[in-house]
């Protein structure tokens, strides 16, 4: 029954905006002429009709705004439609600009609209923001002689002018509102108005007559006076009259208020204490109401006076744990390093939340002084307050901090204790500690790596030679490959790129002897990741080298290139009769034909046709798969059969001959079209969905553009996983006309439905979505389609 | 109407009682007293955080589904004026927390069709609203009345008037409000900022920020009103309009509601995303606390874009941004470069090299909330501000506003940030607020 209801609320709505387009549809009117034009056509201006004379008007109104005569004037024309046989949406209009150029001389043409029913509203809004005098005495006058139905707006207008003018009418309608056991409806609305503008006037008088509303038993009316009671509070601290702010605050910080009302009277105390609320603050800090001491916590992190924070830092011994830490928090969120010395003495705590609290505060507010102690915490292996230890060290201010902790990374002779303090110098961007990494990286084989890692984020393009000193120096791999890793870093931030280091590191590399394998290696695989082609001949007579590491190394190089360049470089290394090198070259020339380039498909298979009978096992015959798989010509499919009849990837080659064969489906749609070929572009993450809720009758049709026996379908909404169609029919057609009857229907509860029936001979498919979801859409990630 | 339910003892000041351990429990879970503990192990009824929602539109239900998982929080209602809208999330709410409490027949979570109801009720500790931008002010105002804390979806709000009323509000009753903005609570934005406030691309002079444009008058025709819509309480404090479908779609629409195009109720694609993307401007400039000085609507001739010019003289213009692929959202351009941002972690800077740059510990740190909703519920606990709190919200919010109102008059305006007014411009300044329909009133 709910959704039949949805469904019809649906269909109306449907149907009214077809109707409303029909109204749209209507012909087009003339251009507008003139002004005279504008305001004759706007009298019998119904809406959904054209808007053009409405916007010439408007135009008038923005001209004119600064021009006294001619606003007057326009002022005056549209005050006139008030008074005509207008539509109701003219009238609307009329007071829509009035508001915005409307002055005194249309008061009176507006005032007697004040006590209409269907135009008091509006009649407000004109007059509302226009100054003067005349504007309250009508307003006043409105409010005295309308129904009760409109007075509350009415009252919200003098309210929002302050105008003192009705002070007594509304002080009066206050009154009687006290005097009624209940309130409800239209008097309770005007009494709420007449509440709120009298405290908007503001008057000793006028707020005499709030007191009382203070403790009424309405709610929305107490509300209602004690907001506007505050506000004079606030407005007379504001003027600096202190002591008046500070009675009114006390006036309601008594258990008459709902404690919301006490927390805002609370606050301008606190304000208006003589010592900025310190000795409150404390008080409400110890005492014994939970919510105040709550309250408090917001208090110490932002107000109190001079000395606030050691009074503050003095309550904490007189606090249960559970209140100790929070106290901590907030006066680490307060700043003021005067509480430091209180979160040195509470890591002594023996509450662990507290000592974690004090460690971090020591973070936040403490100094170089603080180094040795956060050091220690974050040292001591197996404590839960290492990581806020560290935290803390990186956090720590104060311009002599990095130099401290360079100090003792340089005096270290603990790896454990240089890896805090290389963490934390990296942590911090402390590009002032390089000459301490680069002395750390040359000098501390077990913690070279670490000084390398922080050497690729602080060093500069001005380090390079430096750096690659110590990879060149370095025996460990491991730390060897960091080096390169930091080298390779540091060059991608270089102002010319990557590319602008490579001729640096091309001369260390022919500076090297050739017993330095290891370095050699190196530098060959920074040349291959700073991948500038100018280097790639060096690169590439590294591959003859005599040393066969040198060589393998060298290879690995021209395998990760980045640019397409070294493609015939590593043609004539897969045939090299060393195994492995050639094992790489073969991997690298597949990687680098799979690079995007303006090669034709038609040429790229004729570079795969070069390698194909050079794969000598099954991960090279993947990898060839997985290659050809991606070429938009139906002739790698031959490719493809011709590797599957070594037998030891049927199932891949099915794979890629569907994909390559995907490359040239056309598919349609029932709605969204554009997306369509998404369903198939072989990218999990893209898709094609109806961009409206699932509903009988949606499709999705696939022409995959060669005659087959179609057995199945697969298809794929893992990535939107509520998107699969709810029920569904599948049809097979040869010419994409006639479909016959379904070769598969069902029901889907799965993101993955995969769909088997009979062959069936065809060339076109269309899937019809019959199902009802009304949150989801239906998606097809990818699809796949099982033929012969 | 509210649809009396068995009563649920989570009352306002048991929160606040236990709250401190409860703040304890998210830093520190190993210390939570015994007694904070349900047998289960779960947050005792008595520690939730319990929550109304206030709009229960497409922009809520990531909202609802965010909170409703999250075992600290307890939503107790939800507020909407399509009936139909408001039983379904509530029913399901209810189910939810049948299925994830272990209680068949759970009905703790009440429904109602006026949000004033919904603030009256004591055992509510915060409310998130998400309502179309014409009832931002008046429900956060009442909330914060009532002693709520907020979740105000941006902007914040329609009129400066309304901006101005709200940080009242909020600050006169100590609250706890966090604007919808959460492009703050993501990491390329916040680094982007900290890159330029710390003058990695020197002095900055020039900031192109790529929002849509203003709102415009509506014209749609009469439609009838969907069964179950108050359509009255829809508009609200707005003028009085007959319905039609693109401003409040039933629950069924997938899209986006189209309000937000037509002045009466939003700011057009000047506030829409305007409200993200000046936000993160006026960041990154560190002006969260003031605004522009001049705003010049084009004029066809010498201004092609709409022009803001701060007292330091950075010029903001509305639309601009480059950058490569699908371009920045908001991009600021100095004497040494050029910071470019967007979503999806889209962070381009001219050097490259400049977006790797650490901020270190003695440079300008801005606020760091990896969790736009998680930063307003620790703040609640905490009573720390909020990553948005709404002098934020309000300050950007006016650059909508301002903006918006320029192009309504179609003249320069000087906007004074500190009494936040135009200057010498009574014309102008009548704009800064709207007269509202009916009964309603700002505050």
């Amino acid at each position: 029954m709910y959704s039949i209801r949805r469904n019809l609320l649906g269909l109306c709505a449907a149907l009214a905006l077809m109707l409303s387009g029909l109204a749209y549809a209507q012909e087009a009117p003339a251009p507008i002429q003139n002004l005279d034009d504008a305001f004759n056509r706007i009298l019998t201006y119904e809406l959904g009709q054209d808007g053009a004379a409405m916007e010439y008007i408007i135009a008038e109104v923005r001209r004119v705004q600064q021009l006294p005569g001619d606003r007057e004037a326009l002022a005056n024309r549209l005050a006139a439609l008030l008074h005509t046989e207008a539509t109701f949406q003219c009238k609307l209009f009329a007071c829509r600009w009035l508001f915005v150029i409307g002055t005194e001389g249309q008061v009176d043409t507006l005032a007697p609209l004040l006590i209409d029913a269907t135009y008091s509203d509006m009649a407000r809004y004109a007059l509302q923001a226009i100054p003067g005098d005349k504007v309250d005495q009508a307003l006043l006058g409105a409010l005295q002689a309308a129904d009760i139905s409109l007075k509350a707006g009415l009252a919200n207008a003098l309210g929002e002018r302050r105008s003192a003018v009705a002070e007594a009418v509304l002080a009066e309608a206050v009154k009687a509102a006290l005097a009624q056991a209940t309130l409800a409806g239209p008097e309770k609305a005007y009494a709420l108005a007449a509440t709120t503008a009298l405290g908007a006037i503001g008057t000793p008088t006028a707020l005499e007559v709030l007191t009382p509303v203070l403790t009424a038993a309405d709610r929305e009316l107490r509300n209602r006076a004690v907001e506007r009671w505050l506000a004079s509070a606030d407005r007379a601290y504001a003027n600096g009259e202190t002591d008046v702010a500070r009675a009114r605050y006390e006036a309601i910080f008594n258990e008459t208020q709902p404690e919301y009302v006490q927390r805002a009277a609370l606050e301008g105390l606190v304000m208006t204490d003589a010592d900025g609320g310190t000795a409150r603050i404390v008080g409400l800090i110890t005492g014994e109401n939970p919510a105040w001491q709550h309250q408090a916590l917001a208090y110490v992190r932002r107000l109190g006076g001079e000395g606030a924070t050691a009074a503050y830092a003095a309550t904490f011994d007189a606090l249960p744990p559970e209140r100790q830490e929070p106290l901590l928090l907030a006066l680490a969120g307060r700043g003021d390093a005067a509480a430091l010395e209180l979160m040195v003495r509470a890591t002594q705590s023996p509450v662990e939340a507290v000592q974690r609290a004090a460690v971090a505060g020591m973070g936040s507010l403490g100094n170089s002084g603080t180094i040795d102690a956060l050091t220690a915490f974050a040292l001591a292996e197996g404590s839960p307050l290492q990581e806020t230890a560290k935290d803390g060290l990186s956090k720590l201010r104060g311009e002599d901090v990095d130099a401290a902790l360079i100090g003792r990374l340089e005096a270290s002779t603990a790896p454990a204790t240089d890896r805090l303090l290389i963490g934390v110098l990296t942590e911090r961007g402390a590009k002032s500690a390089v000459p301490a990494l680069l002395a750390v990286a040359g000098a501390r084989p077990e913690v070279a790596g670490d000084a390398f890692g922080a050497l690729g984020t602080l060093a500069g393009a001005q380090d390079v030679e430096a750096l690659l000193d110590r990879l060149i120096a370095a025996t460990d791999p491991a730390v060897r490959t960091r080096g390169e890793q930091a080298v390779t870093s540091v060059c991608s931030r270089a102002p010319g790129g990557a590319a602008s280091c490579a001729a640096t590191v091309q001369t260390r590399y022919a500076a090297q002897a050739p017993e330095a394998q290891a370095a050699r290696v190196s530098l060959l695989n920074l040349l291959s990741d700073l991948g500038d082609d100018a280097t790639l001949p060096t690169v590439a007579q590294a591959t003859a080298d005599a040393d066969p590491v040198v060589q393998e190394g060298a290879a690995r190089a021209l395998a990760a290139w980045k640019s397409i360049t070294p493609i015939p470089d590593l043609f004539a290394l897969a045939q090299s009769a060393n195994a492995a090198v050639a094992g790489i070259a073969f991997e690298g020339y597949v990687r680098l034909l799979r690079v995007a380039s303006p090669r034709t498909p038609a040429e790229t298979l004729a570079l795969y046709d070069q390698v194909l009978p050079l794969a000598i096992d099954k991960t090279q015959r993947l990898a060839l798969l997985a290659g050809l798989s991606e070429v938009a010509d139906l002739t790698a499919i031959e490719r493809v059969d011709a590797i599957a009849a070594a037998g030891d990837a049927i199932d891949e080659a099915a794979l890629a001959r569907e994909a390559v064969r995907s490359k040239f489906y056309v598919a349609k749609a029932s709605s969204n079209e554009a997306d369509a070929a998404k369903a198939f572009d072989r990218d999990i993450d893209t898709r094609w969905s109806t961009a409206e809720t699932q509903r009988p009758g949606q499709w999705f049709e696939i022409d995959i553009a060669r005659e087959a026996s179609i057995k199945g379908l697969v298809l794929d909404s893992s990535r939107s996983a509520s998107d699969y169609p709810r029920q569904f029919e599948v049809f097979v057609s040869a010419d994409g006309a006639a479909w016959g009857a379904a070769v598969a229907t069902g029901v889907a509860e799965t993101p993955v439905l995969e769909l088997s029936f009979p062959p069936t001979p065809g060339r076109f498919v269309r899937i019809v979505q019959q199902g009802t979801a009304e949150s989801n859409l239906w998606s097809i990630h990818e699809l796949r389609v099982i033929a012969d | 109407m509210a649809i009396n339910k068995r009563p649920v003892d989570l009352s306002r000041r048991r929160f606040l009682q236990s709250s401190t351990a409860a703040a304890a429990s998210i830093a520190f879970p190993y210390v939570i007293p015994g007694s904070a503990l349900g047998l289960d192990g779960t947050t005792a009824p008595s520690n939730r955080i319990t929550m109304g929602f206030i709009g229960l539109g497409k922009q809520a239900k990531g909202h609802l589904s965010t909170f409703r998982n999250d075992d600290r929080i307890q939503v107790l209602g939800i507020c909407d004026v399509e009936r139909i809208r408001r039983e379904r999330h509530a029913l399901e709410t209810n189910e939810h927390y049948a299925l994830k409490l272990n209680q068949p027949g759970y009905t703790c979570v009440d429904h109602y069709n006026d949000f004033r109801e919904l603030c009256a009720r004591d055992d509510i500790d915060t409310m998130v609203i998400t309502t179309p931008d014409h009832w931002h002010a008046i429900p956060a105002i009442e909330a914060a009345k009532n002693g709520k804390d907020i979740y105000l979806e941006k902007p914040m709000s329609r009129t400066i008037e309304e901006g101005q009323a709200i940080v009242k509000a909020v600050r006169r009753y100590g609250r706890i409000l966090q604007v919808g903005s959460m492009q703050r609570s993501d990491t390329a934005f916040h680094h982007a900022c900290e890159l330029v406030r710390n003058g990695r691309i020197g002095k900055v002079h020039t900031v192109n920020v790529n929002v849509g444009g203003p709102p415009n008058e509506c014209y749609l025709p009469e439609q009838p009103v969907p069964e179950g819509l108050d359509w009255d309480f829809w508009l609200g404090p707005c003028p009085y309009r007959p319905y039609h479908h693109d401003l409040a779609p039933p629950e069924a629409w997938e899209g986006w509601p189209e309000w937000r195009y037509y002045r009466d109720y939003a700011g057009g694609g000047m506030c829409d995303f305007g409200a993200h993307h000046y936000d993160i401007a006026q960041w990154g400039l560190g002006m969260d606390h003031t605004g522009p000085v001049d705003v010049i609507p084009p004029n066809g001739a010498d201004v092609d874009r709409l022009t803001y010019i701060y007292a330091n003289g950075i010029k903001m213009y509305r639309g601009g941004a480059g950058g490569s692929g699908r371009g920045a959202a908001v991009e600021w351009i100095g004497t040494d470069g050029i910071v470019r941002v967007n979503r999806s972690q889209y962070l381009e800077t001219e050097p490259v090299a400049i977006k790797e740059e650490i901020i270190g510990p003695n440079e300008t740190r801005l606020y760091w909330s990896p969790n736009h909703a998680e930063n307003w519920i620790e703040a609640v606990i905490t009573r720390k501000e909020p990553i948005c709190p709404p002098e934020v919200g309000h300050h950007t919010a006016n650059i909508c506003n301002i903006g918006n109102i320029a192009y309504w008059l179609n003249r320069p305006l000087k906007w004074d940030p500190d009494t936040e007014t135009f200057v010498n411009d009574p014309e102008a300044n009548r704009l800064i607020g709207r007269p509202m329909r009916g009964s309603w009133k700002l505050a």
